[in-house]
């Protein structure tokens, strides 16, 4: 909210000493600090990936069947595939299309998620049970499953494939959230703000809701790599991002075949999953001791 | 005097698993425009319940069985949330508790407040409109006596005192100029010196504002500092009702007896204290609820409730040791 005067500068300094304090907590461990350089690292690539790329035009469809199958060189770090499109460059472009995923599932979860669980939590009544229950049926049945299903009813593209994740991720921020609500509802404040005159709309979304993004945050950090996972999962399958477009789990897929004489096609793909994974959790876990929340790890896809 | 707001033979039941408790057994409570009151009684007697009802924010397994709570004029049970809305706030405002729980941590002092201004236009104001509900709100925080306004709006809730806090809280109530303020035990959690201090201070502005207050505490050295009237509650019933002086001068009721003489005094005896509790409220006392633990119980105290009577201009009691006017 604007309309308030400049703060004082000992106010600032006070501010500022919290950050400090912040970062010194994430900081006291060397993990996240690794989560975090591996995923500025990325996430630069990917924002600035027609730039860092050596070969910008191998990300489509390039062909130069003069220059297939090259192992790794000083030219081509991570060798060439079995059209000669460079692999480094195609990985970086990976990376990009990867992020983007993830940030959209996310989002459409999120949404989704963070609406039904206020809803169900605050207004308690035969609909908050039945949404539920019905997250419940939601997260019974396995993750990958269930985006399989949507993604092969649906044409195998990759709009349809981040349409099936979404689909199978909002439960998990429902049922985060309805569980904060639930406790945040308590307080006295809440109790305080209705005595205002505040409407319940009003105390659910702008009273609550502030209240419980410390978990909310922690766990989009950390389900990040799991949703490239199933991303890069669905996309190897087949149902994903199509060829030519530069996705990690359609690299690995082509290069599988041609495992292990040109073992570089499908490593290096395979190896920037795991790092970007790896990276976002330890992101995550560093930001889960920052913020101190205890929330439900995911239980893994299949 | 003439009465601002009534509450007449309210009873409140709620729904446990042991059953229904009928908590708040016929409440009667009158107080005038401008008047302070204090509803005095030990925790779990049904005060704060009360003062919920009065608002319309009971707990969902409480009922309203019976009663009616006019406010000027205006019956507000029966009346739609909407309505109640208008009426939260604006004309009745609650001062609570707990200093530490009751503003939330997450918004400024001056989001808080801007947004309670809000909550009254309904929409976000225009910018020339926000400077003035920004002078409005420095001028309520001066008004409770808060050093550094311009720099307490800027704060949050986890960055003041608790007495401050507690400040912010009165300012809260009172920003929207209301006509009633219920005040519930604030300053309670705070240290007695401040809490003192506070105390004072709201009654001065009770007292300059014309705002009518109703005072809920435990404690009747609390209720003797700030209120006009008092009444005294037992197991969600009103026991007695004098004009402070007089119940301090001599109090009829054997319950409020006990709660006198429990005050600890400064000459170094703890006070005696009442035998036994508050009674269960599922199956409580046949008739007069405060029987089991009273020292003056007569077979008569089993078989008829007590009413409450008039036994001297101004002073009711509830105690079968006090034959009103025979009817």
């Amino acid at each position: 909210m604007g309309g308030v005067a400049v703060a004082g500068g000992e106010l600032r300094a006070t501010r500022r000493e919290e950050w400090r304090r912040a970062w010194h907590r994430f900081r006291s461990s060397t993990l996240s600090l690794v989560g975090l350089g591996i995923i500025l690292v990325m996430a630069l690539a990917a924002a600035l990936a027609p730039l860092v790329a050596p070969h910008p035009e191998h990300a489509g469809a390039f062909v130069d069947f003069g220059n297939t199958f090259r192992p790794p060189t000083r030219a081509y770090p991570f060798g060439t595939d079995d059209v000669g499109r460079d692999v480094l460059s195609r990985v970086i472009f990976g990376a990009r299309l990867s992020m983007s995923v993830g940030v959209l599932v996310l989002a459409i979860a999120l949404v989704i998620g963070v609406t039904l669980g206020l809803i169900a939590g605050y207004w308690t009544g035969w609909w908050s049970s039945l949404i539920m229950r019905m997250t419940d049926v939601f997260l019974a049945i396995p993750s990958i499953v269930l985006a399989l299903a949507v993604a092969a009813v649906l044409k195998p593209n990759l709009v349809n494939a981040m349409i099936a994740i979404a689909f199978t991720w909002w439960p998990w921020y429902t049922r985060l959230v309805y569980g904060e609500v639930l406790s945040a509802k308590q307080e006295a404040y809440v109790e305080a703000s209705r005595s205002v005159g505040a409407s319940p709309w009003r105390v659910a979304f702008q009273e609550i809701l502030p209240n419980v993004w410390s978990p909310v945050i922690v766990k989009l950090t950390l389900d990040m790599g799991f949703v490239i996972l199933v991303e890069t999962g669905l996309s190897f399958l087949g149902l994903g991002a199509q060829p030519p477009t530069p996705a990690w789990g359609t690299m690995i897929a082509e290069g599988r075949i041609y495992m292990p004489g040109h073992w570089w096609m499908a490593t290096f793909p395979g190896l920037a999953i795991f790092v970007a994974v790896l990276g976002f959790n330890l992101l995550g876990d560093g930001l889960r001791d920052v913020f101190d929340v205890q929330i439900e790890q995911w239980r893994g896809g299949a | 005097m003439e009465p601002l707001l009534e509450v007449q033979d309210l009873a409140i039941e709620f729904h446990l698993f042991e059953g229904r408790a009928r908590v708040i057994n016929g409440v009667d409570l009158v107080i005038g425009r401008g008047e302070s009151v204090a509803l005095v009684g030990e925790t779990g007697c049904g005060k704060s319940i009360t003062a919920r009802a009065i608002l319309g924010l009971l707990p969902p397994n409480a009922r309203v069985t019976a009663g009616r709570i006019v406010f000027a004029g205006r019956a507000l049970l029966g009346l739609r949330e909407e309505e109640l809305r208008q009426i939260r706030g604006r004309r009745i405002a609650m001062i609570f508790q707990d200093p530490s729980t009751a503003l939330n941590p997450v918004f400024t002092v001056g989001e808080q407040l801007l947004d309670v201004l809000r909550y009254r236009d309904g929409t976000a104001p225009a910018r020339r409109l926000r400077e003035a509900a920004r002078t409005r709100c420095l001028g309520m925080l001066r008004l409770v006596r808060i050093p550094d306004p311009e720099g307490t709006l800027l704060r949050y809730p986890a960055e003041l005192s608790g007495g401050m806090r507690q400040r912010v809280l009165i300012a809260l109530a009172l920003i929207q100029e209301p006509e009633l303020v219920i005040a519930d035990e604030p300053g309670t959690a705070l240290d007695v010196s401040i809490q003192d201090q506070i105390l004072q201070e709201l009654r001065e502005l009770v007292r300059t504002r014309g705002v009518s207050m109703l005072y809920i505490t435990h404690n009747l050295g609390v209720a003797r500092m700030v209120s006009d009237r008092i009444y005294v509650m037992y197991a969600g019933e009103i026991v007695e009702a004098a004009a402070t002086r007089d119940l301090f001068a001599r109090q009829l009721h054997p319950y409020s007896q006990g709660l006198l003489a429990a005050i600890p005094r400064l000459t170094g005896t703890i006070g005696e204290g009442i035998e036994g509790r508050i009674p269960d409220y599922v199956a409580p006392p046949p008739a007069c609820r405060f029987e089991p633990r009273c020292p003056f119980r007569m077979p008569v105290c089993r078989e008829v409730r007590p009413r409450l009577v008039q036994v001297a201009p101004g002073r009711r009691v509830a105690c079968h040791l006090y034959p009103g006017p025979t009817p």
